[in-house]
C-alpha cells in the first residue's frame, strides 16, 4: 500500500453531491465510505472522465469518511500513472497522484476525512 | 521537380493537426481518460520483409495506427538499401495532443482522427553506382466499422465488466474492514486490507486479461478501414531531385462467417519515378492503380494458421512499386509468436526487369511493430 491519498474535512450544505474525477492512465477502482452508509464504488472505463454519484439525503451532522484508491495495471493497459480525485458539492476534498510501483501490477491507499453537513443556507 | 506536392503535404498535415487541436471537448482534457493508455496488439504485422525482397502482396493488412509504416513501403522497397530511418506519431496518443476518451467514442470522425498518424522515413539507395537520398512522408488512420470491435475501447470495457461483476461484494467486505478498524491493531488491519485488494486486483487482473484475450481472439477478422496518402522524393548527392511517386491506400476487411474474412486494397500511384531512367537525359514518371483482393480462413489462437487466396490486377504497365505484385497467389501464414508471423506465397507476378509472368515463392518472416513498443 503506497498510494498517498490527501484528503481533508470539509463542510457541506444539503443537498450533498459527491463527483469523482479519473484521468489516470492505469485502471482505477475507488470506494467511497460515508458514516454508516452503503459503499459508493466506481471502476472507470475509459469513456469515462467525471462521474457524479447520487446521494440519499444525508442530515446534518458529521460523517467519518474514507476515500479507498486502487490502480491496476494490465497487458492491455500497461500504463501505471494513476490520478483521481473526489468532489463534495464542487470542492475538491480527496486527491491522489502517482504511479504503480515497478515491480507491482497494482497499488491502493487511503484517506480519512470528515464531512459536515449543514442545513442549505 | 516540383516542390508544391511537398508542401501541399505539409500543409495538409498541420491542417489535420489543427483540426485534433480545435476539436470540441476533445484533445487534452483533464478530467478524463486519454486513448493513448489502450494500446492492444490485434494481429500480425504489417511491415513485412517481403516488400524488402521484391516479391509482395497486394493486399495491405490493417492494424492498429502505430503500424502505418507500410504507407512508406513502395517508396523504400526500391534499390539497395543502406541504411534506413523512419519516425512515426500518432498525435492523440501523445501527452502533446492527447484525445479524451469520451471523445474517441463520440464518433466515426472522431475514430479516424485519434488513429491519425504521420510518418516520415528516409534511406540511402544505389541505382546504378550513384547514391541517392530516398525520403518520405506519409499520413495514414484507420477504423473498425463496429466500437465494440475497437481495441482501445474493448480493453476499456473488459476491466470495468469484471469490475463490475464482483463490486458490490468487493465495496462491502472493504466497509466492513474499514467498520472494524477502530478496534483493530493497526498491523492487523493493514494486513487485513492488503489481503483484500491484492485478492481483488488479481482476479480483475485475471479477468481483464482474459476477457481482452477472448475478443481478440474474436476479432481478427473484425471489419476494418484504413486510408493512407504519402509522397516521396529521391535527392541526388549533386543536387536535383525526383518524385518517387504520391500514393493513395484504401484498405478494409469484412468478416465472412466466424473463421473468414476478405480483405480489399485500392492504390492509387502517381508520378512514380521509373529508377531504370535514373542517368538518362530524361527521366519517365509512371502512373498506375493496383486493386486486390484476399480471402482468408483460419483463426486467431497462439498458434493460429490461415489459409488464404488473392488476386490483384497487376500488370506489366504497373508502376515501378506495383509491378512485381501477385496477379494471384495462394498462402498459408502461420503464428509464432505474438506479433510474429511466418507467411508462405506461391503465385505468379510479373519480373519487375521486363514486365514478363513468373511464378514465384515467397516466405516471409512477419514482426508487428506493436512489438517494438515502448511499454509505460
Amino acid at each position: 500500500m503506497t498510494i498517498t491519498v490527501n484528503a481533508h474535512d470539509i463542510v457541506a450544505q444539503r443537498p450533498i453531491e459527491v463527483s469523482m474525477t479519473d484521468s489516470s492512465g492505469s485502471h482505477v477502482e475507488l470506494i467511497l465510505l460515508i458514516g454508516m452508509l452503503p459503499p459508493i464504488r466506481h471502476a472507470f472505463a475509459f469513456t469515462e472522465g467525471t462521474i457524479t454519484v447520487p446521494l440519499p439525503d444525508l442530515k446534518p451532522g458529521i460523517y467519518k469518511c474514507t476515500f479507498v484508491v486502487q490502480a491496476l495495471k494490465t497487458k492491455a493497459t500497461p500504463n501505471r500513472m494513476y490520478n483521481v480525485a473526489l468532489d463534495v458539492n464542487g470542492h475538491s476534498v480527496a486527491r491522489c497522484q502517482g504511479e504503480i510501483p515497478s515491480d507491482r501490477n497494482n497499488d491502493f491507499g487511503f484517506g480519512d476525512f470528515k464531512l459536515t453537513v449543514a442545513e442549505a443556507a | 521537380m516540383k516542390a508544391l506536392p511537398a508542401r501541399w503535404m505539409w500543409a495538409s498535415t498541420m491542417l489535420l493537426f489543427f483540426c485534433i487541436v480545435s476539436m470540441p471537448a476533445g484533445a487534452a482534457e483533464e478530467d478524463s481518460k486519454d486513448i493513448n493508455n489502450y494500446l492492444v496488439d490485434i494481429s500480425g504485422g504489417a511491415v513485412s520483409a517481403a516488400g524488402l525482397v521484391g516479391a509482395k502482396s497486394g493486399i495491405t493488412t490493417i492494424e492498429t495506427s502505430q503500424d502505418l509504416v507500410v504507407a512508406l513501403q513502395p517508396f523504400s522497397s526500391a534499390g539497395q538499401q543502406k541504411s534506413a530511418f523512419g519516425l512515426a506519431i500518432t498525435p492523440a496518443r501523445t501527452t502533446l495532443l492527447p484525445m479524451a476518451g469520451k471523445t474517441y467514442i463520440s464518433s466515426p470522425f472522431a475514430r479516424l482522427l485519434g488513429n491519425l498518424s504521420f510518418s516520415y522515413a528516409q534511406n540511402q539507395v544505389t541505382y546504378s553506382g550513384t547514391p541517392y537520398k530516398a525520403t518520405a512522408y506519409a499520413v495514414n488512420t484507420m477504423h473498425y466499422f463496429k466500437l465494440s470491435d475497437d481495441p482501445a475501447y474493448a480493453a476499456s470495457m473488459a476491466f470495468k465488466n469484471c469490475a463490475d461483476k464482483k463490486g458490490d461484494e468487493h465495496a462491502r467486505k472493504v466497509a466492513e474492514l474499514f467498520a472494524q478498524r477502530p478496534s483493530m491493531e493497526a498491523a492487523a488491519f493493514d494486513k487485513a486490507l492488503a489481503e483484500l485488494m491484492n485478492g481483488r486486483a488479481t482476479a480483475l487482473i485475471s479477468c481483464t486479461e482474459a476477457a481482452v484475450a477472448a475478443l481478440a481472439k474474436a476479432r481478427w477478422n473484425s471489419g476494418r478501414m484504413s486510408v493512407s496518402y504519402g509522397e516521396g522524393r529521391l535527392g541526388a548527392s549533386g543536387g536535383g531531385s525526383y518524385s518517387l511517386g504520391r500514393s493513395a491506400n484504401l484498405n478494409a476487411q469484412l468478416p465472412a462467417g466466424d473463421k473468414g474474412a476478405i480483405a480489399i486494397s485500392l492504390r492509387q500511384t502517381s508520378a512514380a519515378l521509373d529508377t531504370s531512367t535514373l542517368g538518362m537525359a530524361a527521366q519517365a514518371y509512371k502512373s498506375s492503380s493496383l486493386a486486390a483482393a484476399r480471402y482468408t480462413y483460419g483463426d486467431q489462437g497462439a498458434t493460429a494458421l490461415r489459409a488464404l487466396v488473392e488476386v490483384s490486377n497487376a500488370k506489366a504497365s504497373s508502376g515501378p512499386s506495383d509491378r512485381d505484385t501477385f496477379k494471384y497467389a495462394i498462402g498459408i501464414d502461420k503464428k509464432l509468436m505474438k506479433g510474429a508471423w511466418l507467411e508462405f506465397r506461391l503465385g505468379r507476378n510479373r519480373a519487375t526487369v521486363d514486365g514478363k509472368g513468373q511464378t514465384a515463392a515467397l516466405m516471409s518472416f512477419n514482426i508487428s511493430p506493436t512489438l517494438l513498443e515502448f511499454k509505460k
